[in-house]
């Protein structure tokens, strides 16, 4: 004879045992990592005795507040400009022919080093030395790729404005 | 007939496409892709939408909808023209005008989001058109999904899934509003609407406008984020973003650290039979959501409110986590070591003293195959006794009774693509919108845009019968009359398949004799029907090109419910009904696996895969696997177990995932045999009704904690695999029947469930080529399986099963139903309903379904309650020959006169239905007569609370038409075609000047 009932008597020390088999698996896995959880260990130390932990868990505990105060700097018009800016000039630079830009980079250092020594020695060329120097090849290819430079960059601000 | 096909020119491509196919549907057939947002979910169809205008193409250089055009031969389509390309483009823009792209802190990031993708893909720059917010807040009334019409890109996936799939008709998209938003019926807050809580809308949103709650601030790394946070962080995005390249990449890494914490997993569906599978995606032990795909073999997208949403029972703290041991007035919490020990020693015992016929074993049509078969090879090698059984007792053996009579095998003849497919579907005695919700809306959907016919018998106005072309409604047992009436009058009218009978079929003329007392005057006089409206239902059949009958409890729980299904299998051979597309005989299995369970061998006379426990040759089959005899004679079923408790020939019972103490009849009857048992073991995953008579309980492991396979009602085997651990010290319960039978030396070795398959496999010829290798993923065998794996979706297309390959018709006669005195003066009509599984010990642990239907309520006519003075609300005591309970009244139009519809959805002493139910049963099955139940009903509260909450789908107010109705969006004053706007910004003609 057995009638229904619904009472049930739940083993009290099951909260310490349940307590020690999550300590037995942790131990366990502690065991089987032993060179990760040194390591980390070392890291941990180096990290709290230069002050950078006490830092992190001062940020993470005032994360809500710090973070609306970060978002809130981070969006104002200043800062929007900043961001495109740096967003526009990665762009502008990943879609330069690296190359190229060696080859102006290279033409510019070495005009740098002309320019310097000319004004150094207080060189001034008068009118009919400038006539002159237009003459001279490295001048000629230097005044042709800047026309050529204007011409680019002439197409470049018609064609964002059609957009 | 052959589709004709042929071949075409997309970009460098030559596809092939077949005859009426879009061009979008052979491109992506061919893996050339085209975007198309609103085309994204192929079961709603390619190129009904047409609301995206993503996937613009050239068609011989003029721009069409690749979706909406149809392919031809030799036509040269380019999707990546420039002009293509910016139209593609142009309709994208117009998608972001409507959508916030954030997609790093939106939980929608999960690398599916087509919104995302497709913008990816176009590689879209800038904003061309500047978002604005709509006026309209959030929906967030619906306890289980929300709806952001600030996200809401009006794609009507939504709206076509919820029209013409689940075919609910609750959502539309309101184009003629400034704004144009998606509406629940005619705009109310979602909670307030008849939408049934499907889920089809929410699976389909290509975006985050509509999302299960359950995944909101749980999906991402940063979407849990404060509201202060979040949105300037937005603003900050928007402000900043130097394109949206970035952006993509930035979500894109987010999207892929997700894969790392959210576990998506294959599972099937532990409710009803259809067998809907799906992914369930998990953090931890949380559950975020279930995601259908169409790859899913039977449900495709589908999914009803308790796959969808109904796993909260999974994580619920009422979960049996500890083996219980009966001490005196008190269960105590032990070992596992403790519990079998004790279950050894006592089942030995009442072995030994009594014979093993004193035992009892039943077993559960919500476990596994695998399940199954261990528990009746536990019954049958270690304690000798096929007293064995499950719950199809309750509800379909006398289904599969009836069709092994005639055709041979107790299953459905054919699949849901057969349902589909058909032109006339017969339903009789079964609510499917709401018992098979899934199946349901594929007969809806034919009904709806395929003009199939629907025809349905009951004595309730459910959904398909107040959809139906004709809605019959018999007198209560009656249905083998005017069944008998119909054929007969087909086989008069000379309308039956002459060919068919003379070829397949045997017994033709004894049965032609066995009808002649089934006159249309007679058949009026029994079931109440007009001989007009039967002859209508055989014209109805015989004017049809394929019938398929559709039947479940009505018909069964009856005394006599085998036989009433046998007139539906006969009339049905009698019009050539088998072994065609698009007809057959579909009896509605009620849960996930009732038919694995019975297939698998928990039944008193056959041993797994229906072979015969008396014939020698089986046995010894068996015998020889198993390395131990099996008792010869059939066993006790699960009615005659309780009979044998309260005789005192059985004294020990073993019950395994079934609530027996409520859901058998006359369940008083059933408790005082409870009582009587000198031991027994309840094995559940929650400590049910039945427990508590329980000695020792066991904690068993849900399907979302295991692996196995379950077989749906299209005898279609599906495997699942684990999504969680089990949880505390609970076990699957193959696991916990191979440790008791160890305990008693028997030296399983079973390690994964798949050898038990494979065992199956070996012994029953059926099973002949099933493998868990050959259903991995989405793959499903459907049974009888051959040695090299072909499946057997339709079933009888060369022969029956019978030795001879022919049918029988079987000639029956009809059994008046049980009648209990004028005193019980109404009918009590029962079963289930939509949102709560059953009894509900696994639904009712959902706070969102709860909220939908917290009890049961009892259903009384208009007429009657104008009668007894009755409004909704009140409270009665229904009285019963075996006992009483105490509901409150819904007046409704469903049900009609003098018969009353009381929901099985409670556990509740005081309101559960088979409190009245009798103990009289099928007199070939032992199927109790749940349906012909009498009472008498007193009135004890006039008024009070409607016990069906005002905000139930059931009192919505539906907005039927088809699908999204896209000519009123064209017909707006502010959409431009958009050949048209690109002519008018130049990129047509060669005047294109674009830097792109």
């Amino acid at each position: 004879m057995a009638r229904a009932i619904t009472q049930i008597e739940r083993k009290q020390s099951s909260v310490e045992e349940e307590r020690s088999e999550d300590l037995g698996a942790i131990l366990k896995q502690i065991a089987d990592n032993r060179e990760a959880i040194e390591d980390s260990l070392t890291i941990l130390e180096e990290l709290h005795k230069s002050g950078v932990l006490d830092m992190v868990k001062g940020f993470l505990r005032t994360k809500e507040k710090v973070g609306v105060i970060a978002v809130e700097q981070l969006n104002q018009p200043s800062m929007h400009q900043l961001i495109r800016n740096m967003f526009n000039s990665i762009e502008l630079l990943s879609s330069m022919d690296p190359d190229r830009l060696n080859a102006i980079f290279g033409g510019l250092n070495k005009g740098l080093e002309k320019a310097s020594e000319g004004t150094e020695e207080n060189n001034q060329i008068g009118a009919f030395g400038m006539l002159k120097a237009m003459r001279d090849p490295n001048v000629k290819t230097s005044l042709s790729t800047m026309v050529h430079f204007l011409e680019g960059m002439g197409e470049g601000l018609k064609n964002d404005k059609v957009h | 007939m052959e589709e004709k096909s042929f071949t075409f020119q997309v970009n460098d491509n030559e596809i092939k496409a077949k005859k009426g196919q879009s061009i979008l549907e052979a491109a992506l057939e061919n893996n050339v892709y085209i975007p198309g947002i609103c085309s994204s979910q192929p079961d709603l169809g390619i190129g009904v939408i047409q609301t995206c205008d993503t996937c613009y193409v050239q068609v011989n250089g003029e721009l069409k909808r690749a979706c909406a055009t149809e392919a031809e031969p030799d036509m040269e389509v380019n999707s990546v023209s420039d002009v293509a390309k910016e139209a593609q483009l142009e309709g994208m823009s117009r998608i972001l005008k409507n959508h916030e792209l954030y997609c790093t802190v939106c939980d929608n990031n999960n690398g599916n989001c087509v919104v995302h993708n497709t913008a990816e893909y176009l590689e879209l720059e800038h904003q061309k058109y500047e978002f604005t917010p709509k006026p309209y807040p959030p929906d967030t009334t619906h306890p289980f999904y929300r709806y952001e019409p600030d996200q809401c890109i009006l794609c009507g996936l939504c709206v076509e899934a919820c029209q013409d799939v689940q075919v609910s008709e609750v959502l539309s998209i309101d184009w003629d509003r400034e704004q144009p938003r998606v509406i629940w019926d005619d705009d109310v807050p979602i909670d307030e609407s008849s939408c049934v809580s499907c889920g089809h809308c929410v699976t389909v949103c290509p975006c985050n406008a509509l999302m299960e709650k359950s995944m909101l601030g749980e999906a991402g790394y940063m979407t849990g984020m404060s509201k202060n946070v979040l949105e300037p962080m937005i603003d900050l995005t928007k402000e900043v973003e130097p394109s949206y390249k970035g952006i993509f990449a930035i979500s894109n890494v987010e999207a892929t650290m997700r894969e790392d914490r959210i576990k998506k997993t294959k599972t099937v569906c532990t409710y009803c039979g259809v067998g809907c599978s799906f992914e369930v995606w998990t953090k931890g032990r949380d559950i975020l959501k279930v995601q259908p795909t169409e790859d899913a073999p039977v449900n495709g997208i589908s999914t009803c409110v308790k796959g969808k949403f109904g796993w909260d029972f999974i994580n619920s703290e009422e979960r049996l986590t500890k083996p219980l041991i009966r001490k005196g007035d008190k269960f105590y919490e032990a070992t596992w070591e403790e519990a079998l020990t004790l279950m050894a020693e006592k089942f030995t015992e009442i072995k030994e003293k009594q014979g093993p016929e004193a035992l009892g074993f039943v077993a559960s049509s919500k476990c596994t195959n695998e399940e199954n078969y261990l528990f009746q090879k536990l019954a049958r090698s270690i304690f000798q006794s096929n007293n064995v059984d499950n719950c199809s007792r309750y509800c379909q053996t006398p289904a599969s009774a009836g069709l092994m009579r005639t055709v041979g095998i107790g299953g459905d003849s054919g699949t849901i693509e057969d349902i589909k497919k058909a032109g006339l579907i017969i339903v009789v005695g079964a609510n499917p919108a709401e018992s098979h919700p899934v199946l349901a809306t594929r007969v809806k959907r034919a009904h709806k845009l395929n003009d199939q016919k629907l025809l349905v018998a009951d004595l309730r106005k459910h959904e398909l019968a107040d959809r139906a072309d004709l809605h019959i409604h018999p007198k209560p047992g009656t249905d083998l009359v005017w069944i008998s009436a119909v054929t007969k009058y087909i086989l008069d009218q000379g309308w039956e398949d002459k060919e068919f009978l003379n070829e397949r079929v045997n017994n033709v003329e004894e049965f032609t004799s066995s009808l002649e007392k089934f006159s249309l005057e007679y058949a009026e006089e029994v079931t109440g029907l007009s001989k007009e409206t039967m002859i209508q239902v055989a014209e109805m059949i015989h004017e049809s090109d394929g019938t398929c009958v559709l039947w479940a409890m009505g018909v069964t729980q009856h005394v006599g419910g085998t036989d009433t299904s046998t007139s539906i299998a006969n009339l049905l051979l009698v019009t050539g009904n088998f072994g065609r597309p698009g007809a057959g005989a579909f009896p509605l299995r009620g849960h996930n696996n009732v038919q694995g369970a019975s297939d698998f061998g928990t039944m008193p006379n056959w041993l797994p895969g229906y072979e015969p426990v008396e014939n020698d040759e089986v046995r010894g089959r068996f015998e020889q696997a198993w390395g131990t005899k099996i008792p010869k004679e059939p066993g006790l079923n699960n009615h005659q177990i309780v009979e044998a408790i309260t005789d005192g020939q059985v004294k020990g019972m073993y019950l395994f995932g079934e609530e027996m103490g409520l859901v058998d009849s006359n369940i008083n009857y059933v408790h005082e045999a409870f009582e009587k048992l000198d031991f027994f073991v309840v094995q559940d995953i929650f400590f049910s009704k039945t427990a508590q008579f329980a000695d020792v309980v066991l904690p068993a492991a849900p399907s979302l904690e295991k692996e196995g396979t379950f077989t749906n009602t299209e005898r279609r085997i599906q495997r699942f695999y684990q999504v969680l651990d089990p949880l505390g010290d609970c076990k699957p319960d193959w696991e916990i029947f191979r440790d008791f039978a160890n305990k008693l030396g028997a030296n399983w070795d079973y390690t994964h469930p798949s050898e038990i398959m494979d065992e199956a496999a070996q012994l029953a010829p059926i099973f002949a080529g099933v493998s868990y290798e050959r259903m991995e993923g989405w793959d499903s065998q459907i049974w009888p399986v051959q040695p090299n794996g072909e499946s057997t979706p339709l079933l009888y297309k060369d022969k029956f099963k019978f030795v001879d390959g022919k049918a029988r018709l079987f000639k029956v006669d009809w059994t008046p139903p049980k009648e209990y005195g004028d005193e019980f003066d109404l009918h009590l009509n029962n079963g289930r309903l939509l949102e709560q599984f059953h009894e509900g010990n696994m639904t009712a642990k959902s706070e969102g379904i709860n909220h939908l239907v917290p009890g049961p309520w009892l259903e009384v006519s208009e007429e009657l309650a104008k009668e007894r003075n009755i409004e909704t609300g009140a409270l009665v005591r229904l009285t019963s020959p075996y006992g009483k309970v105490k509901v409150r009244v819904l007046v409704t139009d469903a049900v009609k006169g003098k018969e009353l519809y009381l929901p099985m959805n409670t556990t509740d002493n005081e309101k559960a239905v088979n409190k009245l139910t009798s103990s009289y049963h099928d007199k070939d099955t032992h199927t109790p007569n749940y349906k012909e139940a009498s009472v008498k009903m007193e009135l004890l509260e006039h008024a009070g609370e409607s016990p069906l909450p005002l905000h139930n789908y059931r009192f919505g107010n539906p907005q039927p038409h088809i699908g999204v109705e896209i000519e009123k969006k064209w017909k707006r004053a502010d959409f431009t075609p958009i050949p048209e706007t690109l002519r008018s910004e130049g990129y047509i003609d060669g005047e294109s000047n674009h830097a792109n």
